[in-house]
């Protein structure tokens, strides 16, 4: 690609307790429209990763530099263009949508208006509207994730990251959802994608990077890695390349232990 | 294998089992419950290096020092009858007060109940494992808070008076227990959804404001010492819990105080009986009514109050990110009830504090034009005793965990939008609790210490503020409210602190007005450092990342 990259990470490393780093030298910079299925076993660095490109957390070493400036976590401007639905995503329930909503719109310079519009306009595509004075407490988990998923676009950011953004919704919605990343990455928008599902990485994402143990072991189109590694489907290359082979024993063992008498 | 706490109730299972309980179900339900609450976090967990002391220990600590006051107070009471009619009155107060704050969540509770309804136990076994739970810690709490009673009671009345101090606790705990239950069955009836939550709420911050006022009032009892001496048994002391059981001290032998002592006994088992075979069955499934909702917004209102918000917003804040702030907890406090049920109780003292000095002053029949002339607007300071810390420990959340949000958006100033939240718990909860006193102490004395009562009024709004500097590096509303609910003795030296603070300031007041005389000189300088500490971010720690 010819364009100029969105986001470049270079040899970033961290670790929480000394001597035991959790990012060993990652590597890789993101292009406009690329869709990243961004994957990797638990506890390989993920989440790690998220949060310092949002600077949530202080790098120790490497640099990163999003639209060709190196993020300054003391000043926030940078987020105005990132879009952020974290894995887990907790609200503050006993607000309303409409009160969240003005309170990120606030802050990303939307008028109370439009906030509202374009709010109460997207609720409405997810099947949520007519819940928009309502507490958050009394929504069920898809709902939730909804309204993530909602704040995080309010603002028409350039690049999205998304950690397991699908958690709890219906089929309907996934499949919606998943047509607005399409759409979005064809518009010039990166997404930054980690998941566990890996039938919806393989299918969703042109560029997989995965992650062992803090480091980068793959990165490329699904199609050039199942080439490399002879693997038909991504959950195979997953277990490949994370050196995971045992499975059909340790499901047997399980099984027979259920059987055992009392 | 390590005997379990439930083991060492073995002596109950055969009554137990009788009406259909599952003696050993019950046992592991319970030691669970017990595993699972001496496990919960308190917010000193954060700080390393520090003994912990669990959360348990300290409130056992707080309610033992509140039972020693009490033994205190009915200490010098020569007459039995009149000191234990005192004393228990205090303890069963107390326990009630104990049951609805802190306890009251295990009733209620529906979360677990869900899960352990999946598994092959049946109800009766399960009701009696939550009864016995709740009454493991009453049990306990009651007898730290009532062990000083007990012991002035041996002195004073020797074995007799352990006993009736003994079987006062056990029954005044069970009435407690079950009293409380019924009252929220009561309500489970009424209402549901958020209405019932509301109602719920407003139920426990009511009932917890008028036990901590009836513990203000009779801890000054001593003043009333002459009335109590001609305390005698009466008719409508059967409705008092607190008095069946006093009933045993007196010297009577009328059929009234025969009749006491027979409701203090009898009563208690029938209530438990009632509950475990009425209420007890249908009180889960009363709780499905927690999730019907169909809450009636009136959108019209709403639009309007979203707009009134933003206009006060705007009229108490410079910068957008301040504003949004501001909004944010404005809009976010309104709705914590966890956190009303911590604040309004303290709130509501911090507004009759003030009052309640001049009370003994008027029962000891002063006039108004006598009163005037006692300078008694120093107990202005008196509400900020009360207000001023729960500034730091109001601005917590249930949903503490969603405070990522902070970090995840575009804010060029944190200290900006740190400042906007603050003022947020200032302008919905303090300012109108230091204004109200104010105002009344302004219309009892008229314009005479005018310069002094509003300087003390500006003066709590600069403590308010700076009671902020124990957020330390961090955002409000990032931290567990339930955290802070549990570890009420850490919410105890912070009032403390602070109480020292506006002592030390309350005298130099005195010094700066009665000595050199110049009560105009302070009103500017109080005025002026509390906008200079509002509206600064000098004081403000730069926000840190989690780490």
């Amino acid at each position: 690609m010819n364009k100029n990259p969105v986001l470049v990470i270079k040899d970033l490393r961290k670790s929480y307790i000394p001597g035991k780093p959790v990012l060993r030298g990652i590597d890789f910079s993101v292009y406009p429209g690329e869709i990243i299925g961004y994957i990797g076993a638990n506890g390989a660095g993920k989440s790690t990763t998220i949060k310092i490109i949002l600077g949530l957390l202080p790098i120790d070493e490497g640099e990163i530099t999003i639209f060709g400036e190196p993020i300054d976590p003391s000043h926030g401007d940078f987020k105005q263009r990132i879009g952020y639905v974290p894995e887990n995503g907790e609200l503050y329930e006993n607000l309303s949508p409409a009160e969240y909503f003005d309170f990120l719109g606030i802050l990303y310079g939307l008028s109370p208006e439009t906030t509202e519009r374009k709010a109460k306009a997207l609720m409405k595509i997810l099947g949520i509207d007519g819940n928009y004075h309502n507490r958050i407490a009394s929504f069920s988990k898809g709902m939730k994730q909804k309204i993530l998923i909602v704040s995080s676009l309010l603002h028409n950011p350039d690049i999205l990251i998304l950690d397991e953004p699908l958690n709890g919704l219906d089929a309907n919605s996934v499949m919606v959802f998943k047509e607005v990343l399409s759409t979005l990455a064809k518009k010039g928008k990166t997404i930054f994608y980690s998941s566990h599902i890996m039938e919806v990485v393989e299918k969703i994402s042109d560029r997989i990077i995965l992650l062992v143990d803090g480091k980068v072991v793959a990165d490329g189109s699904f199609e050039d890695l199942s080439a490399q590694n002879q693997e038909a489907s991504l959950e195979g290359l997953f277990n490949d390349l994370t050196g995971f082979t045992n499975h059909e024993q340790l499901a047997e063992d399980f099984v027979r232990i259920l059987e055992e008498e009392s | 294998m390590k005997k379990r706490f439930a083991d060492r109730l073995d002596f109950l299972s055969a009554p137990l089992e009788k009406m259909g309980c599952d003696w050993e179900k019950t046992k592991a339900v319970l030691d669970l419950q017990l595993i699972l609450d001496a496990r919960r976090k308190s917010t000193s967990s954060k700080k390393k290096g520090k003994r912990e002391y669990g959360i348990f220990q300290m409130m056992a600590l707080m309610y033992g020092i509140t039972g020693a006051f009490t033994a205190l107070i009915v200490l010098p009471i020569s007459d039995s009858y009149v000191r234990v009619s005192l004393g228990f009155f205090f303890i069963f107060l107390m326990s009630g007060l104990i049951m609805i704050t802190d306890y009251s969540a295990i009733i209620l509770d529906r979360q677990g109940q869900l899960i352990l309804q999946t598994k092959p136990i049946d109800q009766i076994s399960l009701n009696i494992a939550k009864i016995l739970h709740i009454f493991t810690y009453m049990g306990f709490m009651t007898l730290v808070l009532g062990l000083p009673l007990l012991i002035v009671e041996g002195f004073r009345d020797g074995l007799s008076g352990i006993f009736t101090c003994l079987l006062a606790y056990i029954g005044m705990d069970l009435v407690t227990v079950v009293f409380t239950a019924f009252l929220y069955a009561g309500l489970l009836r009424l209402f549901s959804g958020e209405k019932l939550r509301d109602m719920i709420q407003i139920l426990q911050v009511g009932m917890t404001i008028i036990m901590v006022l009836s513990y203000q009032v009779f801890s000054r009892g001593i003043e009333l010492q002459d009335t109590l001496a001609r305390l005698t048994p009466e008719w409508w002391h059967l409705l008092l819990p607190s008095q069946w059981y006093a009933s045993w001290m007196t010297a009577g032998n009328s059929s009234l105080v025969w009749a006491l002592r027979g409701t203090g006994l009898i009563m208690p088992i029938v209530l438990i009986l009632v509950y475990l075979k009425v209420l007890a069955p249908r009180f889960d499934s009363m709780l499905s009514r927690f999730d019907e909702n169909k809450e009636e917004l009136d959108l019209k209102k709403l639009t309007k109050t979203m707009k009134r918000q933003r206009s006060i917003a705007k009229l108490v804040t410079s910068t957008t990110e301040e504003s949004a702030g501001f909004l944010f907890g404005y809009r976010l406090l309104k709705r914590e009830r966890k956190v009303q049920l911590i604040v309004i109780p303290q709130l509501a003292l911090g507004i009759i504090f003030p009052v309640l000095f001049l009370a003994p002053m008027i029962l000891r029949g002063m006039s108004v034009a006598e009163l005037r002339e006692i300078p008694m607007y120093y107990s202005l300071y008196m509400s900020g005793f009360m207000v001023v810390p729960m500034g730091l420990y109001g601005m917590k959340s249930e949903y503490f965990q969603a405070s990522w949000i902070f970090n995840a958006l575009p804010v060029q100033d944190p200290k900006k939008m740190k400042r906007g939240l603050m003022k947020s718990f200032f302008i919905r909860y303090q300012l109108p609790v230091f204004l109200i006193p104010t105002l009344m102490l302004l219309g009892f004395y008229g314009f005479r210490y005018f310069p002094e009562i509003i300087s003390i009024f500006f003066l709590l709004c600069l403590f308010a503020r700076l009671s902020h500097r124990g957020f330390g590096t961090e955002y409000p509303f990032s931290e567990d409210v339930a955290a802070v609910q549990e570890n009420k003795s850490k919410l105890l030296g912070m009032m403390m602190l602070n109480m020292a603070m506006i002592i030390i300031i309350g005298l130099l007041h005195g010094v700066i007005v009665h000595l050199l005389h110049a009560a105009w000189i302070l009103l500017p300088f109080s005025i002026g450092l509390a906008i200079y500490a509002w509206e600064t971010d000098r004081f403000l720690k730069k926000i840190q990342r989690e780490s």
